[in-house]
């Protein structure tokens, strides 16, 4: 966590889009043009880097989806967050593997899980999902594999009181 | 005596019934009965289970077979392989991405064989029923199942009730039925991989 005000070359070049949150870590809004840019100047250029990725992951706002991404500098305590707001038709970010190796698999979720194009990635199988699985399983509007013969939910266990008073079990 | 003829009656009375329904004569229900007995006491008392621990229970399955509860001295061992295996233990939650794995190990393993439910998770989903979309609700949908064992997790205690149950049907069993389980073979579960 930072505990000390925002360091000037910060400062100077986002000026107004960096602000510092709740908990003590910095928050940097970029649009989506931008975002590779300063993911590259803050994880690369800026001396000392941010070179510990923590995590990236996706949210959805029901209009928009967010992308954030936790960076940290774990020897100075400092820790920013970059946000960045995208379409909900075509979401597509630029890979940063190149810039963190570890970015691989926080990609792979945000892809299977809210379908967020991730351009450029060495690997993009499933992380956590099964291949061929169909929906994205962490949009608010995905819809429930309910014709699944496995993994659908049925009368027996949803209502079983009247599903045992029509089916009467014999002794 | 009275031990001899009570273990008796657990045994013979189910096979007798069995026989009579079939209508075998009686010197062959007679044969088939003794040869019944030796053959599933063997079965019974080594019921060698491929222990398929996936969460939770799996701990609790791990305590059964630990010094407290001890499950050598029924004869059960944990095989790593389901081709040495007798019986299939599920213990813990069954995802989609796990199911095709499970169906392959149960059909590797050889007959007889039988399968344990343990765990409200591979019963019917568990905690998990309502909400979650990526957990197979039972393990029942996959593979036929023998012992259900509700808990979550079920003590040992439970466990040990449900192998002794487990002993039970073996008991129950006989050579004269169909050694095959109807209508299970690959594939029945309708999971067709991508590619193949």
């Amino acid at each position: 966590m930072s505990d000390d005000a925002i360091p000037t070359d910060l400062a100077e070049r986002f000026a107004d889009g960096i602000t510092t949150a709740a908990d003590g870590a910095w928050e940097i809004a970029v649009s989506a043009e931008q975002l590779r840019e300063t993911l590259a100047f803050l994880g690369a250029d800026r001396q000392p880097a941010f070179d510990y990725l923590v995590d990236i992951f996706a949210v959805d706002y029901g209009e928009q989806f967010e992308v954030v991404y936790h960076l940290s500098r774990p020897r100075t305590h400092e820790m920013v967050r970059v946000c960045s707001r995208l379409s909900r038709q075509k979401p597509s970010v630029q890979t940063v593997t190149d810039i963190w190796a570890g970015a691989s698999w926080p990609e792979r979720e945000m892809m299977e899980m809210y379908g967020v194009a991730v351009e450029g990635h060495p690997d993009p199988r499933n992380l956590l999902l099964p291949e061929g699985w169909k929906g994205y399983p962490l949009r608010k509007d995905y819809e429930y594999p309910d014709d699944h013969p496995w993994l659908s939910r049925d009368e027996l266990h949803d209502k079983p009181g009247e599903y045992l008073k029509q089916h009467p079990v014999e002794e | 005596m009275d031990l001899i003829k009570s273990l008796k009656s657990l045994t013979e009375e189910p096979l007798r019934r069995a026989a009579r329904e079939r209508k075998d004569s009686p010197l062959a229900v007679r044969f088939i009965s003794i040869v019944d007995k030796v053959v599933n006491t063997g079965k019974a008392c080594s019921v060698w289970p491929v222990q398929f621990g996936l969460a939770c229970c799996a701990i609790e399955m791990i305590a059964t077979a630990a010094a407290r509860y001890d499950l050598d001295r029924f004869g059960i061992i944990m095989r790593p392989s389901p081709r040495q295996s007798d019986c299939m233990i599920v213990a813990g939650t069954v995802t989609a991405k796990m199911a095709p794995v499970l169906e392959r190990l149960y059909h590797q393993m050889p007959e007889p064989k039988w399968v344990i439910a343990l765990g409200n998770c591979a019963v019917s989903g568990g905690r998990f029923y309502q909400d979650a979309y990526s957990v197979v609700k039972g393990v029942d949908r996959i593979i036929p199942v023998d012992i259900y064992i509700p808990g979550c997790p079920p003590r040992p205690e439970s466990l040990l009730d449900g192998l002794l149950k487990l002993h039970d049907k073996i008991r129950g069993e006989s050579i004269a039925d169909d050694p095959v389980r109807e209508g299970i073979r690959p594939g029945m579960s309708g999971y067709e991989p991508a590619g193949e």
